[in-house]
């Protein structure tokens, strides 16, 4: 009896776990469902052949997304909002009569990347995701998995969309473009402008310490913060600048990188710059290196750039910032976003952004970055390729400069106050002077109150942000975080890199070639830990013409010959 | 007859873990062949061109392949000596321990670190051996700078073995402690009326009947020699120490999944378990010789 009791379990047992088995195989298959369209249906024409037509019935399609914080919207009349179900979904369900489901959710960054490499090797890729660059997007076209938007781009993108793009020339397309299609619709990196240098004034006041112009400006700030620790941590608690392990010289933009202190010796590291004679020439091997690194060295030796920076997260590096450790980062114009949760934390926190270190002339160096990184693909076979190019037209313009409901647009204020996204593709499509564009007539308005030149929803949405804040300011009131980092970004930032003399270098090459898909990996290794042990001391500077040596045979000097033939052959 | 019906019943009873080796571990076997193709998913393995051994011969011009390979082996090494020795001495100790409850409190103290994640220890062992961690406030008092343990090529390995047999220690020295129940308790009154003391006894009785099981856990330890611990490695390593904690496992999950070469990951990982075979196969003729043991 008890043996056949057994039996059957086992029996029952092995049965589940085929069935579970054949279950996981085939839930895969049911993925999109999207209704046949019909173009001899006039409505049906005009939709898949304008900007801003609705499609006659729902057009479902997956979609790879980032994560957002929902959880902070509870509370708030959106607390049951979620990825399928928000201001955004709604509003693309309204306009367009389209709905998303998710295929992966991930973070930002890194994680998000794994995702997108995960659903490419399983062959399972959403309908519509946002790839993070172009090494990705080039697979995916290699492998032919991606639609051709040529036509699609042509016919539903708004005409704002084509002059946004045209103000980069053809750099930001063209780089989306293989064999003269267009294979994704391209994010524009508006200029990212300078490096900042993001420091605690209410220290520097404590300290009696003046604006810092020159490097030893910087250094002696820096020092002070950690010799008399206003901050109050406790004796040689308190952290130097901090510096991102992986990073230490970023490709574009810089949070926590030490870009602008590279560039005052003029090295641009990770850059493949002019050498002078119209050749390009990789930066990270290029002797102005030596300098920058024996100096970057020194300022490790005396503290002045954390001890730990080599073992730190993400996480440890905003936390030291926002918990009152670290006084001091590089960062872009958006580092106040970078630092906004330490106002949330210390009422006392005040974080002033300067254009500094700079050179003896009073100029900052920057080299300007890749005009395009990410990039917006649809699957092939997916039915209504122009979908992707209609949400980027009602998300980029139609919203952002022609939407007048005022019902609708208090709802994605909302959803801005709480730092919240939401849309299902999060790219970034602006002017390429987007950062400077419009703040004189932004602070001339915040001044006047009148804000009939503002011409973009955005632009009268920030205001509102904006005006919140100075408001604020002036009855003496803690500001709101995300408040405060929006004007101190868009307006004190900008105002001043308007105004500061800042020399641009423009690197000659973004792409990759041939050798890099195999050799890349080990050379950006090789890289890194150059960097690390130099800074740390565990190697001398002498190091490094050791680095350039292996660099050059371990596939440097074909990877530079085939970016200068790439170049020669445009 | 009774005796077959047993045993029927007993091999339906492995069907689900032969359905699961066969799914998890025998299936994916045919992915190797990526590691002798350019791999472009979308094609597929049947529709990716032919490279040969291309993929190795990159793998053996790179300065990282020599380095990831003997940082294996050594750490891995390292933790089976040193966690073989600790478990041995802690069941001898633990065995000397004459109140049931102190030991019972010992052995389940000891064991509780098996059962965390490294997820969760990593954070733990970071935050100890910071900067601003106990350990280095302790070293503070003696005049000692302030050592980066987890940021030290000098350091990195010691720790990883050390927090690596903390962890295991407690758990390794059950089947000692097993192994220690089967001693005659004759020997031992026999011993002690010939005067042998407590140290003695130990040597020529207890060490002596330990024998067998040390031999047979350290020979079935080896094949583990390429498995020096991606959980661990990923959870604390950082950009500065890979010369000295990058492994086999650690550097394939960077180039394949992260950098998206997957030929390449594959190839490595290929030879990792070339290397691991040759291990098993004479991990099995050791046991064998030694203690009589065979696992096929």
């Amino acid at each position: 009896m008890l043996l056949k009791t057994k039996r059957t379990c086992s029996v029952v047992f092995a049965a589940l776990l085929a069935a579970s088995l054949v279950g996981c195989q085939n839930s895969d298959n049911a993925d999109s469902t999207s209704s046949k369209a019909n173009l001899d249906d006039p409505a049906w024409k005009e939709a898949v052949t304008t900007p801003f037509g609705k499609y006659p019935e729902t057009v479902t399609f997956s979609v790879g997304q980032m994560a957002t914080n929902y959880t902070s919207l509870a509370g708030t009349p959106y607390a049951k909002d979620n990825a399928t179900n928000n201001v955004w979904t709604r509003y693309f369900k309204d306009k367009l009569n389209v709905q998303n489901t998710t295929k992966f959710e991930a973070n930002d960054g890194a994680d998000y990347g794994q995702k997108v490499s995960m659903a490419i090797v399983s062959g399972e890729i959403p309908d519509v995701m946002v790839v993070p660059d172009y090494a990705t997007l080039q697979q995916l076209y290699e492998n032919d998995l991606i639609a051709d938007l040529t036509d699609a781009y042509d016919k539903t993108a708004s005409d704002r969309i084509k002059e946004i793009y045209d103000s980069y020339g053809g750099r930001v397309l063209d780089s989306a473009k293989f064999d003269g299609k267009l294979m994704a619709i391209p994010t524009t990196e508006i200029s990212h402008g300078p490096g900042i240098l993001w420091l605690r004034k209410d220290w520097m006041d404590q300290l009696g310490l003046k604006e810092p112009k020159t490097m030893e400006d910087v250094e002696n700030i820096v020092s002070q913060f950690i010799e008399k620790d206003p901050g109050k941590n406790g004796p040689g608690k308190t952290v130097g600048l901090v510096v991102d392990n992986e990073n230490v010289a970023d490709i574009s933009g810089g949070q926590y990188s030490l870009n602008n202190i590279f560039a005052l010796y003029g090295a641009f590291p990770k850059q493949w710059i002019d050498d002078g004679s119209g050749k390009a020439v990789y930066g990270s091997v290029q002797p102005e290196m030596k300098p920058a690194l024996a100096k970057l060295a020194d300022m490790y030796k005396k503290g002045l750039i954390d001890r730990q920076f080599a073992v730190r997260t993400g996480d440890d590096r905003k936390a030291l910032l926002t918990g009152g450790k670290s006084g001091s980062f590089l960062d872009n114009w958006w580092g106040s976003w970078t630092v906004a949760d330490s106002l949330k934390l210390n009422k006392d926190a005040q974080w002033v952004s300067y254009v500094a270190p700079k050179a003896e002339d009073g100029s900052l160096t920057m080299f300007t970055g890749n005009p395009t990184s990410s990039y917006l693909v649809v699957r092939k076979g997916f039915e209504h390729p122009e979908l992707a190019v209609k949400m980027i037209s009602l998300q980029y313009d139609y919203q952002r400069y022609q939407e007048k409901d005022e019902a609708t647009l208090k709802a994605f204020d909302d959803y801005s106050a709480h730092n919240v996204s939401g849309s299902p593709i999060i790219v970034n499509i602006d002017y390429y002077d987007a950062f400077y564009r419009n703040v004189d007539t932004m602070k001339q308005a915040l001044e006047t109150g009148d804000t009939s030149k503002l011409i973009s929803n955005m632009d009268i949405s920030n205001y509102n942000s904006y005006k919140k804040y100075v408001d604020s300011e002036k009855k003496g009131e803690a500001p709101d975080p995300n408040a405060w980092a929006g004007y101190t970004a868009s307006i004190t930032t900008a105002s001043m890199v308007k105004d500061a003399s800042i020399k641009e270098i423009n690197p000659l090459f973004f792409g990759t070639t041939p050798s890099m898909s195999l050799k890349w990996p080990t050379l950006t290794k090789m890289e890194l830990e150059m960097y690390l042990k130099i800074i740390t001391g565990e190697q001398t500077p002498d190091a490094f013409d050791k680095f350039v040596d292996s660099w050059k045979k371990t596939g440097g000097d074909i990877i530079t010959k085939e970016v200068n033939d790439a170049l020669a052959s445009k | 007859m009774r005796n077959k019906k047993d045993q029927a019943a007993f091999h339906f009873m492995m069907l689900p873990g032969m359905i699961f080796l066969i799914i998890f571990s025998f299936i994916p076997m045919f992915g190797i062949v990526m590691a002798f193709q350019n791999y472009i998913p979308a094609k597929g393995i049947s529709g990716s061109s032919w490279v040969g051994l291309d993929n190795f011969k990159f793998m053996l011009q790179i300065p990282d392949s020599k380095q990831i390979f003997a940082n294996t082996i050594i750490i891995a090494v390292w933790k089976i000596i040193v966690g073989t020795l600790v478990s041995i001495i802690f069941a001898l100790l633990l065995n000397e321990i004459r109140v049931r409850f102190a030991k019972r409190f010992m052995q389940t103290v000891v064991y509780l670190p098996n059962f965390l994640s490294w997820a969760i220890l990593a954070t733990v062992v970071m935050n100890i051996f910071s900067y601003e961690g106990p350990i280095n406030a302790f070293l503070g008092w003696f005049g000692i700078d302030p050592i980066l343990f987890m940021a030290s090529n000098d350091w990195f390995r010691p720790m990883l073995v050390l927090t690596d047999v903390w962890k295991g220690f407690g758990y390794g020295s059950i089947i000692y402690l097993a192994s220690l129940t089967s001693i005659d308790p004759g020997q031992y009154e026999a011993a002690s009326i010939d005067g042998a003391n407590r140290f003695k006894q130990l040597w020529y009785i207890t060490l002596p009947g330990l024998m067998p099981t040390i031999i047979l856990v350290t020979t079935l330890n080896l094949p583990n020699v390429l498995n020096a611990g991606f959980d661990q490695i990923f959870n604390l390593y950082n950009p500065l120490v890979y010369q000295s904690a990058d492994i086999i496992d650690t550097y394939v999950y960077r180039v394949g999944l992260v950098e998206r070469q997957y030929s390449l990951g594959t190839a490595v990982g290929l030879l990792r378990s070339v290397v691991g075979i040759i291990l098993i196969l004479s991990a099995n003729k050791l046991a064998q010789k030694f203690t009589d043991y065979r696992i096929f």
